[in-house]
């Protein structure tokens, strides 16, 4: 490991710097972008204003800010796993209730999400919907996402004392 | 550890069995469709049934969709030996664990391929504007983050698997 370090140790600099600058744009610009779309007021005008803000708000969260999350644990874990000295930061002391917070947040959106499929659909076309396809084309999905996230959270707790371990005994 | 596994057993079974079985119909649903529209554009091009407008897309955009699927379906199989590996002290490490490192760098670079394959090949009739410049520089950075993501997850599971190993080993 240590011969792979000094090798690699520029690579491994280079790697880390990248993440953690992008981890931080993932985590600040949506969020920005997001208050921006709020104080601007252009969704006041519109009819499914609540629908759209509701996307809006999900997206900046589940697909921007949890992601800038994930890139910033994946670097700390890097260097976790490479450097003898270096002690997990709070991303990765913590990433097991990250993810499962990110689980519980997808599931919360999918359903919130099909609420307001829901009575968009009943109002538009009361007779014709078929609302339990739509919930089984969404089922598969979830449920494959947030088994990969308890999963990964499972592993992340069992191997972060086992590399723990391992720099003890060499 | 072992206090955990057989007070969790049946709890980790079941997970295992449903990350699997997940796993394998996501891979099949891949596959179908696949097939199906393979089916259909050789129907359209040599037999008398008539293409949907914008079907020509689909065609040329179906490798990106179908290595997709592939590598989830891949990565949920993986994840499922992963665990088994990481809690049964019996268990040896599938296939798709054992070249686990492999798949995250060929996804990475066929992640690069697919951005190069939809600006170059895929034909669009948008004018170059400040709205596809956008997009293209939101693709690219995105694609770095999948990439930079993907190449770190090959470096943890290629260096952790001895430290796992080891750790059996040990107690």
């Amino acid at each position: 490991m240590n011969e792979f370090i000094e090798k690699n140790k520029g690579l491994l600099r280079f790697y880390c710097i990248a993440t953690r600058i992008i981890g931080w744009a993932l985590l600040i610009a949506p969020g920005i972008a997001t208050v921006v779309q709020l104080l601007s007021g252009t969704l006041m005008d519109n009819k499914y204003r609540l629908y759209i803000l509701f996307l809006f708000v999900r997206q900046t969260i589940l697909n921007f800010m949890f992601l800038g999350l994930v890139v910033l644990g994946v670097a700390q874990f890097i260097r976790y796993l490479f450097e003898r000295q270096y002690q997990p930061g709070w991303i990765l002391r913590n990433a097991d209730k990250i993810l499962y917070l990110y689980a519980v947040l997808i599931i919360v959106g999918v359903v919130l999400e099909f609420f307001f499929h829901a009575t968009m659909t009943i109002m538009k076309f009361p007779t014709e919907s078929s609302l339990l396809l739509y919930l089984l084309g969404w089922a598969l999905p979830t449920v494959a996402k947030v088994l990969i996230l308890i999963g990964l959270s499972q592993i992340l707790a069992r191997v972060m004392p086992v590399i723990e371990e391992s720099k003890t005994l060499v | 550890m072992n206090e955990f596994i057989e007070k969790n057993r049946r709890l980790l079974n079941f997970y295992c069995e449903t990350l699997r079985t997940i796993g394998k119909v996501i891979l099949i649903l891949g596959l179908l469709s696949v097939c199906a529209i393979t089916t259909l554009a050789l129907l359209s091009k040599f037999g008398n049934w008539r293409a949907l407008k914008g079907f020509e897309i689909i065609i040329i955009a179906m490798p990106l969709g179908a290595f997709n699927i592939f590598f989830i379906g891949i990565g949920i199989l993986g994840l499922a030996q992963f665990i088994k590996y990481l809690v049964e002290r019996d268990y040896k490490p599938g296939w798709i664990l054992r070249h686990g490192d492999t798949f995250f760098y060929l996804y990475a670079l066929l992640s690069i391929l697919s951005v190069v394959w939809v600006y170059t090949i895929v034909p669009s009739d948008r004018s170059p504007s400040m709205y596809t410049g956008v997009s293209m520089i939101l693709v690219v950075f995105s694609t770095a983050v999948r990439v930079l993501v993907l190449v770190g997850l090959g470096q943890i599971l290629r260096h952790l698997m001895p430290v796992i190993e080891e750790s059996k080993t040990l107690v």
